[in-house]
């Protein structure tokens, strides 16, 4: 079955999403991550959407999830990449990410990693 | 009505056509006369011959008297060309309804000359007068169409030209706004403040509001909505130029902006978006 590959990168896993995003790869995704941020013991999680088009409700929540699982592993999570029609859309579709870290692009998601990790 | 009676309202047109056209052309210079100084004699002249032609060419068909009848496309194609001139030049929609009804006159004197038949006479000059009233009204009524789509893209451009997102400092973006924010401009400011976020990786924005007359729920929600989107590409967004009257109004309708900074001046808000970014500003003594 397909999967989202994780990359470890120093302390952090990398996520890129470049496939069409189907429900059953979201979650396998969640439970991917899960297992990979015990495993590696990482202190940040950066999830890169820039080449998803479509952002509906049901992956907002597994990114929410996501989010969640990571904090209670004292983790944080950053999704960097979310395209300018699709932040309108989740904006209209009052989809709140209240709670997630997001950044403009795989850069500053790494800024923002190191420097919450720093405090 | 009888062959030889067809043939004879043709052949009248036909005999008396220059006539009837020097007539016509007279009543139509003395109808824009005030316009003349918008167009040059000579193409008068040119522009009348053609579309005279073009009325030949409609009348010579049986059934002249309706419109849908293919022998007036060309007419139909013709006009609207000219039209489409004149709106822009600013004529009115009689000055060319009057040229076309102005046809009339010498179509019928022609036909009064020569049709002695005082029957065949009355139904072809109700025919005559139907066909030009319909080509008259179906005349103003292009005029009107094409005046409302010169209206509906000045009013886009308005649009789009009335809210840009400048880009003032390394990492900060300006929306200046001018006028009321209803939800057709919001929708661009939202898509104009994304995307330049993205073309400029900022992580500032501050939409400044102090051209905006009013502020009321729709708005509030509006600018909400833009400050929330802002967020999911990293940029935070704060609202410069929140007048007291403004202030007033929004806190009497309920409008929390509690999770959004405000800041009362734009030069406010620069001062905390260059600290966000880690700028200092040191004065030279």
């Amino acid at each position: 079955m397909e999967k989202i590959p994780i990359i470890r990168l120093e302390n952090y896993l990398l996520v890129s999403i470049q496939v069409e995003m189907y429900d059953r790869l979201a979650i396998k995704l969640q439970d991917d991550l899960s297992e990979a941020i015990c495993k590696f013991n990482s202190r940040g999680v950066l999830i890169d959407v820039s080449s998803l088009e479509i952002l509906d409700s049901f992956m907002a929540r597994i990114l929410a999830t996501v989010a969640s699982i990571s904090k209670l592993l004292n983790t944080e999570t950053v999704i960097v990449g979310i395209q300018p029609t699709v932040a309108i859309t989740l904006v209209e579709l009052g989809i709140d990410l209240q709670g997630i870290k997001t950044a403009l692009n795989i850069d500053k998601g790494m800024d923002l990693l190191r420097r919450s990790n720093a405090n | 009505m009888s062959e030889l009676s067809k043939n004879m309202v043709r052949f009248v047109i036909e005999n008396n056509k220059e006539k009837i056209f020097q007539q016509w052309l007279d009543a139509k210079l003395q109808a824009i006369s005030q316009k003349k100084d918008l167009l040059n004699d000579v193409n008068i002249q040119q522009e009348s011959r053609e579309l005279f032609e073009l009325f030949h060419e409609g009348f010579q068909a049986e059934h002249y008297d309706n419109f849908s009848n293919p022998a007036w496309n060309s007419l139909k194609n013709s006009l609207d060309k000219i039209i489409d001139a004149r709106v822009k030049k600013g004529f009115t929609p009689v000055e060319l309804g009057t040229i076309i009804t102005a046809i009339k006159n010498p179509f019928i004197q022609a036909l009064g000359e020569n049709l002695k038949d005082t029957n065949q006479l009355i139904q072809e000059i109700w025919k005559l007068n139907k066909i030009v009233d319909i080509i008259a009204l179906h005349t103003v009524d292009t005029f009107i169409k094409k005046r409302e789509e010169i209206i509906k893209r000045q009013q886009e451009e308005m649009l789009e030209l009335s809210s840009p997102a400048l880009k003032i400092f390394d990492g900060i973006i300006v929306v200046p706004l001018i006028g009321t924010l209803d939800s057709a401009r919001a929708q661009i400011v939202m898509e104009t403040l994304l995307h330049k976020i993205v073309d400029t990786g900022s992580s500032v924005a501050i939409i400044d509001i102090t051209g905006v007359p009013s502020v009321d729920t729709l708005v509030a929600q509006n600018l909400i909505k833009t400050i929330s989107a802002s967020r999911l590409l990293g940029a935070e967004s704060i609202i410069s130029g929140v007048r007291p009257q403004i202030a007033q109004t929004m806190v009497h309708l309920g409008v929390t902006l509690s999770e959004i900074t405000t800041k009362a001046t734009l030069e406010e808000a620069l001062k905390y978006a260059l600290t966000r970014v880690g700028y200092s500003i040191k004065l030279e003594q």
